[in-house]
């Protein structure tokens, strides 16, 4: 049985790697991309087998999903934009001069020159190497397991994961919704968003399917949402399903957007953040310290902090995917 | 022969194996990082150096008896959100890149500073595009 | 003993059809025919994944759950090939690189 398991990790793990090698050696963008998000998919195999459930949904939904999602937006735009430099403007100075003329496609890479290998693969065999090496002869130990294991009790919530996040380490997650939400204020810093440059699909196929798949997965991210408290799932996993319901609606109707009014929008997006750092001060005033709670608050506290996180999260990549400040609060 | 897959079982078990894949993946998504000029592509490498990451720290979290070290999978957790919306952001910044000089290609060299630039003047430009930027664009009468 | 019986049986059944709808997706010449092995083939192998893998259920919330999880796969693989399907009729076969 254990040696048809290491058959299994073995396989799982060439295919994991064989993924991305092939994407990584496309020179077609389109290819690499759904190339990346098979290996987003296998890796969420990956940590299924390595006991990460949590992980596993946050890969999938994430990793594969809204990657892959965001990624296709962006191929499709470069290629609108290169379509619309060569036929719309004739008089614009040639892109590159000194470049090949197939660096000038936007979806294309050629194969790298060789000059680059030697160097290249002896850099990546180097530190590739001490990796292993370092890796092989880490000395075992037994970790923060036990740490945490004998603090679940003043945790507020039975998940060890959610304890984690929401609670142990609340500083760590509260710095990571701060860079979600200043990465969405670096893109919308680049300008208003333009229009998806996706063609509306005909017929009421995609539609009917919306009208059955986002109620679901509104259904599905509370649910997940409200099970990380005792079970995998959680804020981040929840996010990303709403988040991705939203994006499949923007996708619907890419032409007619709707206009989202920028004051809730803003409110929404900064919601988590805010909430988490209002929580963290008055955890600083009462004396617990900034971001600890009352052991008898913490669970309801943990609840409300990550209601606002999926809210944020969710908003935050839908509007990633948008890309571009919401057109009508900038005059 | 059961005794030798035994033995192999050992030394390959997950705490071992997985870590040892996800530091193959960081050196391949450092070569193709260094090799490859698209910058989707780079992104795409460095993606997959991330992945290499979180494969190891899920990989060495599993090592031993008992359940895995949460801390470890709290931290990845973390990353994977990190992850996305840094390569939403680099995303961002390809198509605009895109939009001003005409092409997504880092050639090896000097910067090119022959690009066209007359793009720049269409766009709004914020030198400090953080949070002043937003409060500046709020106050700003419609 | 009868119930992990049927699911061996039921998801190495289950596999069969992946393995065909694989081979379809490699081998077939275009795309509409690539869609038709895939689809129809994944939609059966993972019902008969997700029917064995409800023997295996602690209570009727595992089985309606797995179920949701095939309903919902079948809604969005049909969606999916749907507008594959239509947009190589508009636009011909994929290529990527232009």
């Amino acid at each position: 049985m254990n040696g048809l398991l290491v058959l299994f990790d073995l396989v799982l793990l060439a295919g994991i790697v064989g993924v991305a090698w092939r994407c990584l050696a496309s020179t077609d963008l389109f290819r690499a991309v759904v190339l990346f998000i098979t290996f987003g998919l296998l890796l969420a195999l990956a940590w299924v087998r390595l006991e990460a459930p949590d992980i596993a949904l946050a890969e999938a939904a994430i990793g594969a999903g809204i990657t892959g999602a965001l990624l296709l937006v962006t191929l499709e735009r470069l290629r609108s934009i290169m379509a619309e430099r060569r036929s719309g403007r004739p008089h614009s100075p040639p892109p590159d001069p000194t470049g090949p003329h197939a660096l000038l496609r936007a979806l294309h890479d050629p194969l790298p020159e060789h000059r680059t290998f030697l160097p290249a693969l002896t850099f990546a065999l180097v530190v590739g190497g001490l990796l292993v090496t370092a890796l092989w002869h880490q000395p075992q130990s037994v970790g923060l397991e036990p740490v945490v294991d004998a603090h679940m009790d003043v945790s507020g919530v039975d998940h060890p994961i959610t304890a984690v996040l929401l609670n142990f380490r609340a500083y760590d997650t509260f710095l990571e919704l701060a860079i979600v939400l200043i990465a969405l204020l670096g893109a919308w810093s680049l300008g208003r968003h333009d229009l998806i440059p996706a063609r509306p699909a005909p017929g009421p196929i995609l539609p009917g399917t919306l009208r059955l798949l986002v109620p679901v997965a509104v259904v599905t991210g509370v649910y997940v949402l409200w099970a990380g408290s005792h079970a995998p799932g959680g804020a981040f996993q929840a996010g990303a399903i709403l988040g991705a319901a939203g994006i499949l609606l923007v996708l619907a109707r890419p032409r007619q957007l709707p206009m989202a009014p920028g004051g809730p929008l803003r409110l929404g997006i900064s919601a988590g953040v805010a909430l988490f750092l209002l929580v963290g001060l008055y955890g600083l005033a009462a004396g617990h310290g900034f971001l600890g709670y009352a052991e008898a608050w913490a669970y309801p506290l943990i609840i409300l902090i990550e209601v606002a996180a999926t809210l944020s999260i969710a908003l935050t990549l839908v509007a990633l995917f948008v890309a571009g400040r919401p057109a009508g609060d900038d005059a | 022969m059961n005794g030798l897959l035994e033995t192999v079982a050992h030394t390959l078990a997950p705490g071992l194996l997985y870590p040892t894949g996800g530091a193959i993946l960081f050196a391949l998504g450092l070569y193709g990082l260094i090799r490859r000029h698209h910058l989707v592509l780079r992104i795409l490498a460095l993606n997959i150096m991330g992945s290499g990451v979180f494969m190891v720290l899920l990989g060495v979290a599993a090592r031993g008896e008992g359940p895995p070290d949460p801390v470890a999978q709290a931290l990845t957790l973390t990353g994977i959100v990190v992850a996305v919306s840094a390569t939403a952001f680099a995303l961002a910044l390809v198509v605009h890149l895109t939009r001003l000089t005409g092409h997504a290609v880092m050639l090896p060299g000097p910067p090119d500073d022959d690009a066209p630039v007359e793009d720049i003047s269409r766009e709004e430009h914020h030198a400090d595009g953080g949070p002043a930027d937003r409060a500046s664009s709020e106050d700003r009468p419609a | 003993m009868i119930a992990n019986t049927l699911t061996v049986l039921l998801v190495l059944a289950g596999l069969v059809f992946f393995a065909a709808g694989t081979a379809g997706l490699l081998r077939f010449p275009d795309v509409y025919s690539r869609l038709h092995a895939l689809t129809k083939a994944d939609n059966v192998g993972l019902g008969l994944v997700v029917l064995g893998l409800m023997f295996q259920a602690s209570g009727p919330a595992d089985i309606l759950k797995l179920l949701l999880i095939w309903v919902l796969v079948l809604a969005a693989g049909t969606t999916a090939a749907h507008m594959v399907a239509q947009r190589t009729w508009t636009h011909g076969e994929f290529e990527s690189d232009r």
